[in-house]
């Protein structure tokens, strides 16, 4: 896999703060990325980078094995599509879209019909001769996506996209995007802060914290494999367990063992925590090896499954369960004593370093 | 919903207030006999008797030229000024100085006009009226191109170079169109503010009929009491004023809320 895009050692600070912090990536032919990370988090600097409005201190960034670190954003084969859309507004829809091929010089026979074909697949022909201002949020979005896809870009860049529009149509667009991607075969680099966002769509996902990649993959590896504590708490929800690690998992003040696989990078003796998703606990799971028995709290129905908050003895947050609606003979009460449990297998322990 | 009828009727004294002299001094341009006290019948006796009048007429195009220039240049410098304190995000002390020019009473910046251009030895006459008003001006039609930019995207700016445009080509295509409602705000605002100006023109003008304006010239002709020539004049300042902000309306509907 060759890389399209490697970002090699960049550093970018303001002041004293440090936006991206020594950060390396490869984007490869034909993906959908994700720059994913809680807001301050460096990602937006990341992609503008990428972009070249911002300059790095430090390190380098090549596109198509030409390094482009000192190369003006107009003369780089990225596009960026904005948070704000950044739509012409004294333009109409064609005119927007027809304004960066206007820039290359190309013939106007051939920029009407490739304003054309892009109206088409971004389903705006009909609103061609509209102005920004009278579209709505979902249509500006396709007008800011074509105007940048007519240009076909090596890399489309696109800066929280979906921040603006309201959930339903975010949820539509975001299968939407990931259509659009496998049609025209162009790498997608997006930039959110919304974890289901990067789950959904992207075949691999960058997770980062203050500047600094926490973990890189495929979404599932980033859901089931948590590298730090970190990833695993931003990532979907966890229940945590603090203790002090042994040979067989962790040793918990007041839980006594639990169970789970030693990682190589923690020491026997080390203080960790233990990680396990909701979806993870059963009820009267008698063959597993953790159990935990508690009272039922707080139970809120999600239509395929219950979340239920599970006091424990001897913990100070309750524990999330999600349990399966089929997998259920009767529905738990609030204020019933109830046993949970889970197998070694789905315990994470993680360093707290 | 009932208005009640005392607020209707301020209402009314208000409009009247506002109105009444200026229609009183329509109605006397036509009047025959150009007595305010009698009338005499339709006639436009007076405005033919402007149109003879040489002093006016120079006077006029003597305004026309000061408003136009220093419209122009003010305007220009104005937005380019606007855009680079928006652009900076500018501190409080910056403001001040930038409005300070609409604040200062008109004779202070007369008199400091005059001083300045003695002191540099600097020639004056039309050239010095048109330099005294850009000066003026640059605050106003700053001021102007600031309130649009308000609204202003800059995202644009960058989207523009993104798209593959060169800085001059980002500012005739894509910042200038967005914030033209606003520049053609603040040239009509200029020009109104110059062409009527009398202070610091009176001072910065020199000597000689040369370099006297209109309103200049109306000062001089109304030391002998309110002519029915002067009624004529005032009416047609009116209507073309009227035609002016006419227009500007027209134009920054038609190109729409640009927010």
């Amino acid at each position: 896999m060759s890389a399209l895009v490697s970002v090699e050692q960049v550093v970018r600070s303001f002041g004293s703060v440090t936006a991206v912090d020594a950060v390396s990536l490869d984007l490869a032919e034909n993906e959908f990325f994700a720059l994913l990370g809680p807001s301050g988090c460096g990602k937006t600097t990341l992609l503008r980078l990428i972009a070249g409005f911002e300059q790095p201190d430090s390190g380098r960034i090549l596109i198509a094995g030409q390094d482009v670190t000192q190369i003006r954003p107009r003369q780089r084969p990225v596009n960026l599509m904005f948070q704000s859309y950044a739509l012409f507004p004294h333009m109409t829809v064609a005119a927007n879209v027809a304004y960066g091929l206007e820039m290359e010089r190309l013939p106007k026979a051939e920029i009407r019909r490739r304003v054309g074909e892009v109206l088409e697949i971004a389903a705006l022909t009909e609103l061609a001769r509209r102005k920004p201002e009278q579209l709505s949020g979902g249509q500006r979005q396709r007008v800011a996506l074509a105007r940048a896809l007519v240009k076909r870009p090596k890399v489309l860049l696109l800066d929280e996209p979906l921040a603006a529009l309201d959930r339903q149509l975010r949820e539509q667009m975001q299968l939407e995007l990931k259509r659009l991607q496998h049609e025209v075969g162009i790498t997608f680099c997006i930039v959110t802060h919304d974890q289901e966002e990067a789950l959904v769509m992207a075949d691999r996902v960058a997770l980062m914290q203050a500047g600094r990649i926490a973990q890189l993959g495929p979404p599932q590896e980033l859901y089931e494999h948590p590298a730090t504590h970190f990833v695993a708490s931003f990532i979907g929800r966890m229940n945590f367990f603090e203790g002090t690690v042994t040979a067989e998992g962790l040793q918990h003040p007041s839980l006594g063992l639990l169970h789970g696989a030693r990682p190589p990078d923690l020491a026997i003796g080390e203080s960790a925590s233990l990680a396990v998703r909701p979806e993870r606990l059963a009820l009267d799971a008698e063959d597993k090896a953790n159990r935990l028995s508690g009272r039922v709290q707080e139970i809120s129905y999600r239509g395929g499954d219950l979340l239920i908050q599970v006091a424990v003895q001897g913990l100070e947050e309750p524990l999330t369960a999600r349990l399966g609606i089929e997998t259920l003979s009767k529905n738990p009460e609030v204020g019933a004593a109830i046993t949970l449990g889970w197998s070694a297998d789905h315990s994470r322990l993680l360093s707290n370093g | 919903m009932a208005r009640s009828w005392p607020l209707s009727l301020h209402l009314l004294a208000v409009y009247v207030f506002l109105y009444g002299p200026i229609l009183l001094l329509m109605v006397l341009s036509l009047n025959e006999s150009g007595l305010p006290t009698s009338w005499s019948g339709l006639s436009f006796r007076w405005y033919e008797a402007l149109a003879e009048n040489s002093a006016i007429q120079r006077a006029a195009i003597n305004s026309l030229i000061v408003a136009a220039v220093s419209t122009v240049i003010a305007t220009t410098l104005g937005t380019l000024l606007a855009l680079g304190v928006e652009q900076r995000r500018g501190s409080a002390g910056l403001d001040a100085l930038l409005f300070a020019p609409m604040i200062v009473p008109d004779i202070v910046l007369a008199i400091a006009l005059l001083s300045f251009y003695y002191i540099l030895n600097f020639s004056l006459g039309l050239h010095s009226i048109i330099l005294s008003h850009v000066v003026f001006n640059i605050a106003f039609a700053c001021a102007v191109v600031r309130a649009r930019l308000k609204h202003f995207d800059w995202a644009m700016i960058e989207a523009s170079e993104d798209l593959g445009a060169p800085p001059h080509i980002t500012f005739f295509r894509v910042t200038l169109p967005a914030i033209l409602p606003g520049v053609v705000a603040a040239a009509l605002l200029a020009f109104t503010l110059s062409i009527d100006e009398f202070i610091i023109a009176f001072f910065t003008a020199g000597a000689g009929q040369a370099s006297t304006t209109l309103p200049m010239q109306v000062y001089s002709m109304i030391r002998f009491g309110v002519t029915p020539e002067i009624n004529a004049l005032a009416t047609l300042f009116l209507l073309t004023s009227f035609t002016l902000v006419l227009i500007a309306q027209r134009l920054s509907g038609r190109r729409g809320s640009l927010t």
